[in-house]
């Protein structure tokens, strides 16, 4: 009967700086990437240059006409950064997105049965935990030959796992509460139990992983882009950007910094949203 | 030759750091304890009683601060007590006893070396001396094979065990006053008596300050000497225990005693205290949160403006102090057993295993339920008791299908059950569960909960007002229907509970331990419940519960459970006035009473407890159900075995109505 | 030994043999993913048919896939990884030449981000409402989020080619250069793995210190130094190996990537070139390599925490 830690816990906000602080910095949290996500679908309307036009205007830094400045060749660095942002979060949300969904589907059926197919999914999830995934992603990439049908397999066949272990545990916890087995009780079905009952009360811990695996699905495209292994060449996308503008550290540092910040900024938010989601961690 | 108190406690105050206007936890306690007496502090969950003690010992948990008052502590015997700041007194003079035995010994440390490690901070003494010190102390807590146990971790102790161990823990501190946090509510009653009896002891031999705190009044009237009522952070009454326990002064006081089942007196209704239990931080006026005490402002709009309706609605004040008795509308109490009803379940020879893993790629079967045959007759309340691990939860989830059977069976109205029971057949038996936390859909509403059985048999427009009807039959309103789980009370949720079972309008209700988790003030009312859905609606009941007094106030029969099989079995009044088996003597012995101390407690010392009847107290600790004894499987503890127990198998013998499996079936008091 | 741990020992050791199987499988098996003709593909698009046939016949592809297996195993058995398809220099050599880099790499990532780690998991975890906390949870969000090759640009353009003081990349000749040339892909690297690993040791030290167990020991009169070795350290200890174990794997991949940013001549910079120039024994050979590496480290973290937890028993 000490007072309950749910107590102590949210008692700390209220009246405090940070709980006034929570006021904005909720949609603070979400205002960056909904901007992202509408610069990239206004990309075409945005951007003041075609993205692959080449001109002799080479590595112009910052200026009124190319508020970014100019690449080596010429085109216009903010055009291909809007661009650029399209590319990367289409790929990034189906990065993260696929191995979700299957890695979800997985593990609910499998924590919620049990038996057979748990004891694989636990095998299985052993076995992935003790390989070198990344270093797996390179190989993959490489065999499945550069592009983004390849990453995107890579990225599922390799990133569902973790999705599953997650889905399962909690998946698991939650069918040992009394309201699930009431729910058979009642007449309902495993699979009508299991879709309104446990998965919902199940996912949270999932899409605050999400979250976090968003932001590394979006380095995971930048870093094979800039190895020359990720999107095909021409593509604008961010960390290709940065690795063409290695050369040109010395001399044309805002080349390298511009595309590296917006994965950032646009990381970091997302990350943001998934640990509110987290800090609010009410258990099911 | 003036003596003093050992501890004062003075104008305690401890309130929740916040900024602003901080709520209020403890206002202003003041208590004293002298040497060889027993403070016991009661109240309700939730009124401060362990953050009393947890201030007193400097050790608020975070997030929690002592705002006021002043703690001294007398060192030397008749020496005044001087104050100490907060904190300094722990392990110097003031020793704690937790509940929780397995989570409050570390993990890592074997428990010798633990207490030889404080026995060497206490007292410097060298390795060697502190060694043989901690293996007595481990045996004068009652440890079997100190010297054997010395190098047990935790984890391989049984709970009991590991309370004794706590308890070498606290003594090796030498200290001058001995706190106990609930120290037996985590136990079994055979247990629970001994660790008392053994508290008991180290107050009188070492002339201990001694400061109790338990939310059962049978408890505190065995052990204490003086009792403190705690409510919502205030003492409301405080004396004798034979003056505040039997005189109460305090209309709070006389219904927390009155709300407790005894196995004493006339059977009657149960008699809750209205209202929500009041918690400290609740009373305040200014208190920005009610109900789910989460801040406003977090989570979806929806549920912000359902908070503030939660908010307004919510009662705030002394209201429970305003007594409003539930009509006293005594039962007519039908001596059902007897002559047998038509039995609805009936269960043959039923046996459940579990797969337990025992080694590295070895497998065995755990037995949980070993071979019961069990009849519940329509309209009947059949209670089964037993202590934690002996099969009854196993058999209640093989009654209502969540478990497979292994053998034998259960026939509903005289039909088998098929192992997959088809929905139907499902909905026919419903259950409700010990914990009011998991017992709900934390996401959704009370009527959407309600909504979903609902949807199958009832049209959709008459939904809402099914449900309605519902909430009505267990007590509940309007206001309750669109809160969700977490804004609800733990009897509340009860309520909603046993609302989702009636929505499929079952024939049997399983209730396991479906009250354990309430306090006696707001459980009556739920038991209340249940025994008027019996009568307005002809119900079936199987109440499982390790308390016997709830037990003989609510039910008709009685089946007594012992490692996975049934001992005795009988029609309530029989069962608890002549019990046939010597297992339930022992229990039955084993219960503190409420109204009277037991006999011998003249004066403090070993024996003042425990051991009453015509029966010893029980040996040892209930063995695993890996490892069933052979012939009678509870005669390694029965006090009356005989060498024939040990090698053969006792039969049942019956009188009027009960029935008993023992070779000196009602042979024990002699 | 308690049997418990004894068991637990077995089992986790007899649990490395279908993991390092599957590890090999994959390797194995890589080339088969390849769209198309793996020979055709790897040789080139201006080989001919013979020098295709070739190479079809020197990766084995012109075997069934058990003997596939089962040469790749033959002839790693001698120690013989196969050739570099470019250079044709043995990959044993190739390794033996690079290992070296890419082990001082880990190590001084590994010194750098615990530097900055525990400080870090200290202050959130005993101070947790302090503004240093909050500070620390926010700033752990975005460098968790900086790409680690970008990173490593960004430090380079400032704090080499600006100053001078540190090469921008390559590997020294003698020792003094390779300590300089090291310091900023260490901290490119640490700083990569430094917020996940700050994150869960706060995490784990937090869990600990509102223990019930920890409150128990404080009701004995323990605190301070005692407290801490006694009861706090021991219990937090098993979880922060665990979780550096776990760490493994992302920090190779950070080697990898910094090891291409900087152009140390290690082992991830070899299996980037080697990728982008299609040479596919020497992708096998390293993707092996480095999972063995970690199978080796989540095994041996898993054998110390069975050590530090007497609670271990095999499930």
């Amino acid at each position: 009967m000490t007072t309950p830690p749910p107590l102590l816990d949210s008692a700390v906000p209220v009246g405090s700086r940070a709980g006034r602080a929570f006021g904005w910095r909720r949609p603070a949290a979400l205002a960056l990437p909904a901007l992202a996500v509408l610069a990239a679908l206004l990309a075409p309307l945005l951007a003041p240059a075609d993205p692959a036009q080449l001109t002799l205007d080479q590595l112009r830094p910052p200026s009124a006409a190319h508020l970014l400045g100019t690449d080596a060749l010429g085109r216009d660095v903010l055009s291909r950064l809007l661009f650029a942002l399209r590319t990367d979060l289409l790929l990034m949300v189906f990065a993260a997105g696929l191995p979700m969904l299957l890695g979800t589907l997985i593990g609910a059926v499998a924590g919620y049965r049990g038996g057979v197919l748990d004891a694989a999914l636990r095998w299985a999830a052993d076995i992935f935990q003790a390989l070198p995934v990344y270093v797996l992603l390179i190989a993959f990439v490489f065999v499945l030959g550069p592009g983004t049908s390849s990453l995107l397999v890579a990225f599922s066949v390799l990133g569902w796992v973790v999705y599953a272990r997650i889905i399962r545990t909690e998946v698991r916890r939650v069918r040992e509460r009394d309201y699930v087995s009431a729910g058979y009780l009642l007449g309902l079905s495993h699979t009508a139990v299991l879709f309104r009952h446990v998965l919902p009360n199940a996912l949270r811990q999932s899409l605050v992983y999400l979250a976090t695996d968003m932001g590394m699905a979006l380095q995971g495209i930048a870093v094979l882009s800039f190895f020359g292994l990720g999107v095909k060449a021409g593509t604008p996308e961010l960390g290709t950007m940065v690795a063409e503008a290695q050369v040109f550290l010395r001399s044309h540092w805002w080349l390298a910094a511009f595309p590296g910040l917006t994965i950032v900024i646009l990381g970091s938010s997302i990350a943001a949203l998934g640990d509110r989601l987290g800090d609010r961690g009410e258990s099911g | 030759m003036t003596s003093y108190p050992l501890l004062e406690v003075d104008g305690l105050r401890v309130a929740l750091q916040r900024r602003g206007t901080a709520p209020t936890l403890l206002d202003g306690l003041s208590f004293a304890v002298a040497a060889g007496q027993c403070l016991g502090i009661v109240g309700e969950s939730g009124c401060g009683k362990s953050l009393t003690l947890r201030a007193t010992m400097g050790l608020l948990p975070a997030g929690v601060e002592r705002t006021g008052g002043q703690i001294r502590l007398s060192h030397q015997a008749d020496a005044a007590p001087t104050a100490v700041p907060a904190g300094q007194a722990a392990g110097r003079g003031l020793a704690m006893v937790f509940q929780d035995s397995h989570a409050s010994l570390d993990p890592t440390t074997r428990v010798g070396a633990f207490v030889t490690d404080i026995v060497r901070r206490r007292t410097g003494a060298s390795r060697a001396a502190a060694r043989r010190r901690a293996v007595e102390l481990l045996a004068a807590v009652g440890v079997p094979d100190p010297a054997l146990r010395f190098h047990s971790y935790p984890h391989e102790l049984s709970g009991g065990m590991r309370q004794r161990v706590a308890i070498a823990l606290a003594l090796a501190t030498d200290p001058r006053v001995l706190l106990c946090d609930e120290p037996t509510t985590a136990l079994d009653v055979t247990l629970q008596a001994e660790i008392l009896l053994l508290l008991d002891a180290a107050r009188a031999e070492r002339g201990l300050g001694m400061v109790f705190v338990s939310h059962d009044i049978a408890v505190i009237r065995q052990i204490a000497d003086v009792v403190a009522v705690m409510y919502a952070g205030q003492i409301i009454e405080a004396g004798p225990v034979a003056d505040v326990l039997d005189r109460p002064r305090h209309p709070y006081t006389r219904a927390l005693i009155d709300a407790v089942p005894t196995l004493e007196g006339p059977i009657g209704r149960f008699r809750p205290i209205a209202g929500a239990p009041a918690r400290p931080g609740r009373l305040h006026p200014l208190l920005p949160l009610q109900g789910s005490l989460r801040p406003p402002g977090r989570g979806l709009l929806g549920r912000r403006a359902r908070h503030r309706r939660a908010r307004r609605r919510a009662p705030i004040g002394l209201h429970p102090l305003l007594l409003r008795p539930l009509a006293q509308r005594p039962l007519a109490l039908r001596p059902r057993a007897g002559g047998h009803m038509s039995a609805l379940i009936r269960v043959h020879s039923l046996v459940v295993d579990h797969p337990v893993r025992a080694g590295f790629l070895r497998r065995r079967r755990l037995r949980a339920v070993d071979g019961v045959d069990l009849e519940l007759g329509r309209g009947e309340i059949l209670g089964l008791v037993g202590e934690s691990g002996c099969g009854k939860s196993t058999l209640a989830r093989a009654i209502v299908g969540l478990a497979t059977p292994t053998a034998g069976g259960v026939l509903l109205d005289g039909a088998p059950v098929p192992r997959r029971r088809p929905p139907g057949m499902r909905r026919r038996i419903q259950m409700i569960y010990q914990d009011p936390g998991s017992s709900l859909d934390p996401r959704r509403t009370v009527s959407q909960t309600l909504a979903e059985p609902l949807r199958r048999t009832v049209p959709a427009e008459k939904i809402a007002h099914r449900a309605r009807e519902l909430l009505e039959m267990v007590g509940l309103g309007e206001r309750q229907a669109h809160a969700l789980p977490r804004e609800l009370s733990g009897g509340q949720r009860q309520r909603v509970a046993i609302a989702r079972a009636l929505a499929v309008e079952p024939e049997v209700l399983v209730a396991d331990e479906a009250v354990a988790a309430l306090d006696a003030s707001v459980a009556g009312a739920v038991l209340n419940l249940l025994s008027d859905l019996r009568e307005r609606l002809g119900l079936s009941v199987l109440f499982i519960s390790h308390d016997l007094a709830t037990v003989r106030g609510l039910c008709d029969r009685v089946a007594v459970m012992y490692l996975g099989s049934i001992v005795e079995e009988g029609p309530v009044a029989r069962v608890f006035a002549r019990p046939g088996h010597p297992y339930t003597r022992v229990l039955l012995d084993a219960v503190p009473s409420r109204d009277r101390r037991r006999s011998g407690t003249a004066g403090p010392g070993p024996g003042g407890l425990g051991g009453v009847g015509g029966v010893g107290r029980l040996g040892g600790e209930p063995p695993s159900p890996l490892d069933v004894p052979p012939g009678c499987r509870f005669h390694p503890r029965c006090p009356r075995a005989a060498a024939r127990c040990g090698t053969s198998e006792p039969s049942e013998e019956r009188r009027d109505g009960q029935r008993v499996w023992c070779h000196f079936a009602w042979r024990h008091e002699l | 030994m308690p049997a418990g741990r004894l068991r637990f020992v077995a089992g986790r050791l007899l649990q490395v043999v279908p993991v390092l199987l599957a590890l090999l499988l994959i390797v194995v098996l890589l080339q088969q993913l390849m769209p198309g003709d793996p020979a055709r593909v790897i040789a080139g698009p201006r080989a001919g048919a013979e020098q295709v046939a070739r190479v079809r016949h020197d990766l084995g592809l012109d075997q069934s896939t058990a003997g596939q297996f089962w040469t790749y195993l033959t002839h790693l058995s001698h120690g013989d990884l196969g050739r570099s398809n470019r250079t044709g220099i043995p990959i044993s050599a190739i390794v033996g030449e690079r290992a070296a880099v890419t082990v001082w790499l880990l190590a001084g990532g590994l010194l750098v981000s615990t530097l900055l780690a525990v400080p870090a998991a200290l202050v959130m975890a005993l101070r947790p409402r302090s503004v240093a906390a909050r500070l620390c949870a926010r700033s752990l969000t975005i460098i968790l989020n900086c790409p680690p090759f970008w990173v490593g640009l960004m430090l380079a353009s400032v704090l080499a080619l600006r100053t001078g003081w540190l090469p921008v990349g390559g590997f020294g000749e003698d020792t003094g250069d390779r300590l300089r040339s090291m310091v900023l892909p260490s901290l490119t690297i640490g700083l990569a793995a430094m917020p996940l690993l700050a994150r869960s040791g706060a995490a784990s030290l937090r869990q600990v210190l509102a223990a019930d167990h920890i409150t128990t020991a404080r009701s004995l009169g323990l605190s301070g130094w005692p407290l801490l070795r006694r009861h706090l350290l021991r219990n937090a200890l098993p979880p922060a190996v665990t979780l550096l174990a776990v760490q493994a794997a992302a920090l190779l991949f950070g080697a990898v990537i910094v090891e291409q940013t900087f152009g140390l001549p290690g082992l991830g910079a070899e299996m980037v070139n080697a990728a982008s120039q299609r040479d596919f024994p020497v992708v096998q050979a390293l993707t092996l390599i480095f999972g063995t590496a970690i199978i080796g480290i989540n095994l041996l973290a898993d054998l110390a925490v069975a050590l530090l937890d007497p609670r271990t028993t095999w499930r």
